[in-house]
């Protein structure tokens, strides 16, 4: 069975990396495919080795190196894909929004307040941040009212995280 | 590994020849009106998960195939992607963040750094 999950490891790393630029592609178009495929570029150049492995002296730490980029990669670029179509499946709604602010507020805290696993605390970052950055310019298009529960809500948010995190730092 | 750059080179053989065939043939039963195009392109993706699952004891092999029904089926996903209905992408995307979070969580814990040598 791990003979098998090793054959069978970097073809569905390469076909998730497909799977985000197709589905990046899908959601928001040409522009949309050629940052994915930027953001890629960076956390295979940039980040491989700050990802929780050793600085990559070895093939194998290189490899490893490698593996956890794409994994943070993918999560990161598909959450904020996901969240758009979880706001069409809710048809756009305000109610699709405040759920999908919950959900990148919480992906977001969970990568900041998490320890032990650099991968998902990357990814977490980057994937709560950019869906909440995208709910939020959605949220513009619904009107005033919306805009005054956006900014309430992002605010909350803020202040309940810098609470949790830097509560330790006060006392 | 023994002779690891030629087994590289006979993966990438397979790769490329099987994505060859896959389109000629693709390309042949389409234009002769015997089989649609990217049902052929379905059936050649499968063939090659399943020939890369039975030789996966040559690596080299094994990966040219996998590799080259990655191509073909994201070929297929970026043809019909666009008319799924939202509610599939939302499942399927949602599956796919899923399996890489439980992926990311039992596999891919942060390594502490090895001990200075003396």
């Amino acid at each position: 069975m791990e003979f098998l999950a090793l054959v069978f490891l970097w073809p569905l790393l390469v076909l998730t990396v497909g799977v985000v630029i197709v589905s990046g592609f899908d959601a928001g178009g040409v522009g949309l495919a050629m940052i994915a495929v930027l953001i890629f570029c960076v956390f295979l150049v940039g980040l491989r080795d700050h990802l929780g492995n050793p600085k990559g002296a070895t093939p194998e730490e290189e490899a490893d190196g490698v593996r956890r980029s794409i994994v943070a990669f993918s999560i990161g670029l598909l959450v904020p894909i996901w969240m758009s179509y979880l706001l069409a499946a809710m048809q756009d709604g305000i109610a699709g929004i405040i759920v999908g602010l919950l959900i990148g507020f919480g992906v977001l805290t969970w990568g900041m307040l998490l320890r032990g696993n650099k991968v998902i605390t990357g990814a977490n970052i980057l994937g709560g941040g950019l869906a909440i950055v995208y709910l939020y310019m959605q949220l513009w298009q619904l009107g005033q009212l919306a805009q005054v529960i956006g900014a309430a809500f992002g605010l909350l948010m803020a202040v309940i995280i810098s609470v949790i995190k830097f509560r330790e730092k006060l006392a | 590994m023994k002779n690891q750059p030629i087994k590289i080179v006979f993966g990438l053989i397979i790769f490329l020849f099987g994505s060859a065939l896959a389109y000629f043939t693709a390309n042949y039963v389409s234009a002769s009106h015997v089989f649609d195009y990217w049902g052929t392109i379905a059936i050649f993706t499968g063939a090659y998960i399943l020939a890369g699952i039975v030789v996966s004891s040559i690596f080299s092999v094994s990966l040219g195939f996998l590799f080259a029904a990655d191509v073909l089926l994201l070929n297929l996903m970026m043809q019909y992607y666009g008319q799924w209905a939202t509610n599939l992408k939302f499942l399927v995307i949602g599956f796919i963040i899923v399996v890489l979070y439980l992926a990311a969580g039992m596999r891919l814990k942060d390594k502490e750094p090895a001990p200075p040598v003396g």
